[in-house]
């Protein structure tokens, strides 16, 4: 089986996209020569020329308003924000533009626009450099916003997010790039809207996205180890969310608990704990449903707080216990 | 004098601590210092040690338990004490200073005290007062008929786990499909007596037979003669009986209310005017109808066996098949072609019902009854005095 990381898994997409289809387009800050802040788009410039692969200057409300401009006049343009905390500069253009064209011209235009945010925290980045946004866009009709966590994944859904005709926020996470995993030649598409149960397990349902799978897996070989079987979840689309294996889930194990990167306040797992108590499942819940986040802080720069603001794979391990332990 | 293991407050927001894992097993030889027991308090996990040398007495709590701090919850004895008997167990205030263990480390104390101060005693306050309990523990009541309000919980400050109502589940006989128990009767010693019984006033009938030897039955079994009330069995002072007979094409369905009260006498000259519906004590009364222990007699129809449910607010049926030759077990012998009826006692779903051993005991003693007519006749007609007629 051919590995690739999540960096490649992303170039390969990239390339595929742009091979089947002269409309796909990739706008942003040093990705021409540079070949992306993390790499991603290494290569391309050579191989698609400056008309298709479109370097920018610092500019991240330009990059968003061409990218929605473009993808109405008919092109599948893939913006690159450079670090995710810079959407902030676009956020006009991406929620109010791009989000609400097509309802508000009912329909005769579309925006099939993918926006590529590498975010996340643990480089020692800073708070401005670290952030996770992905549910600042959870909450905006007319987006679609994909977290993939593999490098498998991260190849599949941006092909998938690229033929999408609406705005697909895809957030990728720095310490994941160079993460990796099995990843087929072919040009195959993870379709959104569509969670994954990576593993069966009866005591406790363990919802994860991005950087977070990776130590939930971990932390259920670990409890394993004590008798506790974990079900651990990824959403990989946030939105449209699809929340059925979710439910049954917690129908089978009676609990819950949600981990990310960003903070707990407002964040993806209130989402989905709001959804499985009001669904059926709220009649099979033994505890109370949790929720493990990023810390209520801006990411702090020394790595000794960012760690301790961050979710860990023991913060993991100690609260699936206590939920299944009946101590919460 | 048997020294004890103190289970100590670690800090001063430490109320109880879970016991974990007994280390050593009763009996086994310890040395002072040697770890005992782990015990948990939130996420710190501590071991109990020995105080002195010795043996390891009794354990007084069971692993997974929730013990208040400054609780004796074993002892070491010397090698003359084992075997001997044992004093109470001392008291919190017993306790002397200097026999606390090690002082736990800052940081564990705080996060000990950030988890303490959000957890009350494991005693729930009731009065007035919803009982805690989970989504999950309350949905498995209703399904299973239980009273929440009369559960122990075993979660965070006596919350009712799902775990607390299938134990509960367990001892109250709640479960959740109804058992079904079958037994053959051997029907030789009622057709002989039958044969020689004169022609006049009334004949033995089996069914009459097995009406009045079933009121005498749940005298003796109280078990199974009990309604359900909020979930639980409440019992009744006497013998009712919902009886389903067929006579001809209509069927009998009316209770006989006091049947432990009717003499056999009095049952079986009665009997065929009971078929038409028609007796002193004859009830067509829904209350008494879905209450009463019930006789489902269909042996006359020709079936086999009878399966039939008990009334909505009882919590078991007796079933009774037609007398035909059956193999019937003799007592390791080949088996002998005898004539045999089968009864069947099917046990509701639910709590509040009887165990299946209550029930195979019923029928046990229902068989014998049966099965030694010329007794049940006897003992009927000392009851006659107590005959309401």
């Amino acid at each position: 089986m051919r590995e690739l990381s999540y960096r490649e898994a992303l170039n390969e997409a990239l390339v595929q996209a742009m091979d089947a289809n002269p409309d796909v387009i990739l706008i942003g800050e040093d990705i021409g020569s540079y070949g992306g802040a993390f790499g991603v788009t290494r290569g391309l410039l050579d191989r698609y020329g400056p008309m298709r692969v479109i370097d920018t200057p610092i500019s991240e409300a330009g990059i968003a308003g061409a990218c929605v401009g473009a993808a109405m006049s008919g092109l599948r343009p893939v913006g690159d924000m450079q670090f995710s905390d810079f959407i902030t500069l676009g956020m006009e253009q991406v929620v109010l533009q791009g989000a609400r064209m097509r309802t508000m011209f009912a329909g005769q235009v579309s925006v099939p626009l993918v926006m590529r945010l590498p975010g996340g925290a643990g480089t020692g980045a800073g708070a401005q450099h670290s952030g996770s946004y992905e549910n600042w866009f959870v909450h905006v009709p007319g987006l679609k916003v994909v977290m993939p966590a593999s490098a498998y994944d991260a190849k599949g859904l941006l092909l998938a997010a690229i033929d999408d005709d609406n705005p697909v926020i895809f957030c990728e996470h720095k310490l994941l790039y160079n993460a990796r995993g099995h990843v087929p030649e072919d040009a195959y598409r993870e379709p959104l809207g569509v969670t994954r149960i990576l593993r069966k397990g009866r005591d406790l349902t363990l919802v994860a996205t991005s950087l977070m799978v990776g130590l939930a897996l971990e932390a259920a070989d670990q409890l394993a180890e004590e008798g506790i079987e974990v079900e651990v979840i990824d959403p990989r689309t946030l939105r449209p969310l699809d929340d059925p294996p979710i439910i049954e889930s917690v129908i089978r194990t009676g609990r819950l608990l949600v981990v990310h990167e960003a903070v707990e306040t407002g964040g993806f797992g209130g989402e989905v704990v709001a959804r499985v108590v009001a669904s059926e499942a709220f009649d099979y819940l033994d505890a109370p449903p949790l929720r493990l986040a990023g810390k209520e802080v801006p990411v702090p720069q020394s790595e000794v707080l960012e760690a301790a603001a961050l979710p860990q794979l023991q913060d993991i391990v100690r609260d699936a216990r206590k939920l299944v332990r009946n101590q919460v | 004098m048997p020294t004890p293991v103190w289970l100590p407050r670690f800090d001063t927001a430490h109320e109880q601590s879970r016991i974990l894992r007994w280390l050593v097993p009763e009996g086994d030889a310890v040395v002072a210092g040697d770890p005992l027991c782990e015990v948990e308090t939130d996420k710190v996990n501590m071991e109990l040690e020995a105080p002195v040398s010795g043996l390891m007495g009794p354990q007084r709590f069971l692993e997974g338990a929730l013990v208040p701090v400054v609780t004796a919850i074993a002892w070491v004895l010397s090698k003359e004490e084992q075997g001997q008997e044992l004093p109470d167990w001392p008291q919190g205030g017993d306790l002397q200073s200097g026999e606390s263990s090690e002082p736990v480390a800052e940081s564990e104390t705080d996060e000990m005290l950030e988890w303490a101060t959000g957890e009350a005693a494991i005693a729930v306050p009731r009065v007035g007062q919803r009982t805690r309990a989970t989504p999950a523990a309350r949905h498995l009541a209703r399904i299973q008929r239980l009273d929440l309000e009369n559960l122990r919980g075993s979660g965070p400050r006596g919350r009712v786990q799902v775990a607390d109502v299938q134990q509960a589940g367990l001892l109250a006989g709640g479960r959740q499909l109804p058992v079904i128990l079958e037994l053959q009767v051997e029907m030789s010693a009622i057709q002989d007596l039958q044969r020689m019984w004169p022609a006049g006033e009334f004949a033995l009938n089996h069914s009459a037979l097995l009406v009045f030897a079933c009121a005498k039955a749940l005298t003796r079994h109280p078990a199974l003669n009990v309604r359900r009330q909020d979930g639980r069995a409440v019992r009744h002072d006497r013998v009712d009986l919902a009886l389903i007979v067929p006579n001809g094409d209509r069927q009998l369905e009316a209770t006989i209310e006091a049947a432990d009260r009717v003499s056999i006498r009095t049952l079986l000259t009665t009997w065929p005017a009971l078929l038409q519906g028609e007796g002193p004590w004859l009830r067509c009364d829904s209350v008494l109808w879905r209450e009463s222990f019930r006789i489902c007699d269909l042996g006359d129809l020709g079936l086999d066996r009878v399966t039939a449910p008990p009334g909505e607010a009882a919590v078991a049926c007796l079933g009774a098949g037609r007398v035909v030759p059956r193999n019937l077990d003799s007592d390791g012998d080949l088996p002998e072609t005898r004539p045999g009826m089968a009864l069947t006692l099917t046990i509701a779903p639910g709590s509040g019902a009887p165990g299946e051993i209550q029930g195979a005991r019923f029928l046990e003693d229902l068989a014998n009854m049966l099965e030694n007519p010329l007794k049940l006749l006897l003992q009927g007609g000392q009851d006659a005095n107590r005959d309401r007629q």
